[in-house]
Formats: C-alpha cells, structure tokens, sequence
C-alpha cells in the first residue's frame, strides 16, 4: 500500500477524535483540609475563594474562546476543591447548563478524597460531564507519612472510604496520583501491589519542587537517578505480571504509547502545553499552569477585566511560547527529543531559575525511554514470526 | 531533526514482520490496544483490533498534579 493511502487511511480513522480547545485548570480556593508535606502551592498564591462573577467569568469566556468546535475540559482543581460544598458544583452544572446546549464542555475533580460522600457521588454520577480523580501515596504506613490532617493524624482511612464509595457507582472516576518522594521511592513493588490488590488504576508523579516541598527538602526531594530506577523498577513489575494488563500504571503507559507514535500526550512532553493549559486562581488571576499559581513573573491578567485574547498575547507566554528543543543546550542530539520537547516548563524553571533548560527529570526520562523501548522490542523479537 | 512519518518509526521500532497477534505478553496488548496507539499502527497489523477507549490528551496531567 502507498504511503498516501496509509497516511490517508490514518487520518480518516482519526477523524472522529475530538478537537480539543484549552483545558482550564481551575482553582476555587487553595484552601486544604491536609498538610501535606509537598504541597506545591507558594505561600504568594491566592487567597480567598472564588466568587460567583469570577466563576461566571471564567467558564463562559473561555468557553466562548475555545468554540463550538473544540471541547473545553475544566479541572477542578485546588487547594480542596471539595471544600467549596456541592452547592458549588452545582452552580457549575447550572452556569454551563445553557452554554452546553451549543459548547462541548466536560468536567474532572481533582481531589485528595477525604471529602467524598454520598450526596455528591449522586451528583457526579447524575452529571456525566463530571468525573473524579483522587490522590493516594501507596498503603497506610506509606500515605500517612506525607498526607496528613492539618491537625495531624493520617488521612488514609478517609481516603479509602472514598474509594470504597466510589466504587460502588457505574461511573465516576477514581483513578489515583501518587506521589513519588524519599518517603517512598524505594517501595515500588509494595506501591504496585497495593493498588493492584485494590483494583485502584494509578500514576507515579514525581515531587515538584515548590511550596511545601522546598520547605522539607530533604526530607522529601528525589534525585533524577532515583526517579528513572523507580519507574525501571515499577515497568519491570507491572511489564512482566502475568496479571499486569488488569491495572493502568502512568506515565508508563503513556510514555510506551508515545515511543511507539513518537507524538507525546499530555502536558509534560507537548511541544506546546502553553497551547493546551491555563490555569484560573480563586481571585480570577490567570497562570500558565497550576503549577505556576503565585509566581509573578508569570502572571498573565485577571480574567475579571481582561479578555482571553489580551491575557494569551502576554509576554510573559510569548517566552514560553518559545522555549523548544531547538533552544535548549544538550537537547538538539537527544534521540527522544521528539517525545520529550525538554519536559516540564516549571520542573526546568524551579530548579534552574529559567525555562530555556531541561527538565530537572531529564535524565530519569532518558533512563526510562530507554529501558521500555529496549523491553517492548525484546518482546517482539521473541513473537516474530 | 526531520519528524519520522508514521511507517519509517514503525518500522524502525518493530520491524516489518510483527503481527499483533504474535504478541504474548498481556501487559503490551494493553498497551497496544489503546486507542491512539491503535489508530496509529491499525494499518501496519492484519488483526489489529479496533477499540472505542477514550482518547486521552489529557493524561499526562494525571487529572492534577497531586
């Protein structure tokens, strides 16, 4: 078959995908129930939380910006996002009630899970424009170690009620972050085992530094060799379990499926997160990504008085606009650099101080995109036939 | 660097002889049976089989960062 016709096949096939316009991570309040010993959140972010107009505002205009054509997805995201009560939700359920007659406008809840009841499963399960994600550090002796009440004591326990409750409802989400720090970056096997045994789908995030995590850094921090033998680690787990397909584990799966592309998914590895990521404070204040929330330098506007337009010709996201492989010392030469794009602008920003550097995790990166490439063509090569 | 187009990575990565359903390992069908991963490969494979899973561009995002 000709290479047109392939490429043309291809694109026919993926005709029906949906367009996708900026996904708005939204922030209602940096508030939080839990002290978690790595919250990225700066003491400069928002206080306060998010009024009825900045609410109104953020959802219509940037759905208005996205089209009728591209879908907006909205995270809810925090701080708690749960601590803003169901009436909250509801009142978004209502906002985008009308503009979802004309808009495709879907929903995600970023929570740490303790919060969960009944009433508000109803609520999500009713609404299928929602879905939840929670946060969960491994097993109790693990968890409680790092997501802790403000008062103190663990927060495991609610946490698993809420997974309890979430699991007995059709649809609603639930997959879970983990994050990997000195705590526990040498329990992969007992990680991967826990959530396997609870049916829980997961993915290893590892610390950023900032916020919190700065604050108890050596308690916390992870070095980049660390990181890589960890995720070489959990992937030969996960990769060589008879029983392995019954479980999602990230970024594993996702980094495979973009060595296998070679087109990376999501906003660690885009060659243009700034394309596809905003993030909305509690007082309206619009960042780059949440994890930019507080930092000045990289404030865009306020979406209260600014149109979306006016807050993306900032220059501040000219600069990020153009931070590329191209641009970065040591990335030119890098055979993975097509699915990396030089990682996470605020991973490199933290640490180096500027966003024209790599990823503080490039070296894991390397490290992993290497050893699952190496395992998934070994695996082929003994199934030729 | 020039951007591979579809059929020279695939075949860099797995050579011109692989067929899905030679493919043993559970953990790799999964992974294979993703539906961005099918829709790239589906061509290049007899037996490729064609799932409905969401398309996830989202998904590096977790759906939060923690």
């Amino acid at each position: 078959m000709g290479r047109f016709i392939i490429l043309y096949a291809i694109s026919f096939y993926m005709g029906d995908k949906k367009q996708k316009g900026f996904t708005v991570i939204m922030k209602p309040t940096h508030s939080c129930n839990l002290a978690c010993k790595y919250c990225y959140i700066e003491e400069s972010a928002e206080k306060g939380v998010m009024s009825q107009t900045t609410l109104e505002n953020s959802i219509e205009k940037i759905v208005l910006f996205n089209g009728e054509e591209k879908e907006t997805h909205f995270i809810w995201h925090g701080g708690e996002p749960l601590l803003m009560g169901i009436d909250f939700f509801e009142n978004i359920r209502d906002i985008q009630k009308n503009l979802g007659k004309k808009y495709k406008i879907s929903n995600g809840i970023q929570t740490n899970g303790t919060l969960l009841n009944p009433d508000l499963l109803d609520f999500i399960e009713k609404n299928r424009d929602f879905y939840l994600g929670l946060s969960l550090d491994g097993p109790r002796e693990l968890h409680n170690q790092t997501r802790a009440y403000k008062g103190g004591g663990g927060s495991f326990d609610d946490v698993m009620r809420g997974i309890d409750l979430i699991k007995e409802r059709e649809r609603v989400g639930g997959g879970v972050i983990a994050v990997i720090t000195q705590i526990n970056i040498d329990h992969f096997s007992e990680l991967y085992n826990f959530f396997k045994a609870n049916h829980i789908n997961f993915k290893a995030n590892p610390l950023i530094r900032s916020g919190e995590a700065n604050k108890n850094y050596n308690q916390m921090t992870i070095s980049p060799k660390q990181y890589g033998h960890f995720l070489i680690d959990l992937f030969d787990t996960w990769f060589y379990d008879p029983e392995g397909d019954k479980i999602s584990v990230d970024p594993l799966e996702k980094i495979a499926g973009n060595l296998i592309t070679g087109s990376p998914v999501g906003c660690n590895y885009s060659k243009s997160c700034q394309n596809n990521f905003i993030s909305i404070g509690p007082l309206g204040d619009v960042y780059p990504c949440g994890r930019f929330d507080g930092i000045q330098e990289f404030k865009y506007g306020n979406i209260n008085s600014n149109s979306v337009e006016n807050l993306l010709n900032n220059p501040s996201r000219k600069l990020l606009l153009q931070r590329g492989v191209e641009t970065i010392e040591g990335c030119s030469p890098c055979e993975y650099k097509q699915i990396c794009n030089a990682g996470c602008i605020h991973n490199a920003y933290m640490v180096n101080g500027q966003v024209n550097e790599k990823d503080y995790y490039c070296t894991s990166y390397k490290m992993i995109f290497d050893h699952i490439k190496k395992a998934i063509k070994k695996e082929i090569n003994l199934r030729v036939k | 660097m020039k951007e591979q187009n579809c059929e020279e990575r695939v075949v860099k990565i797995f050579g011109e002889e692989v067929e899905k359903r030679n493919i043993q390992n559970p953990v790799l069908r999964k992974i294979l049976d993703n539906q961005r991963i099918n829709s790239f490969l589906f061509k290049y494979w007899d037996h490729f089989d064609k799932h409905n899973d969401t398309y996830e561009v989202y998904a590096d995002l977790g759906i939060g960062d923690y």
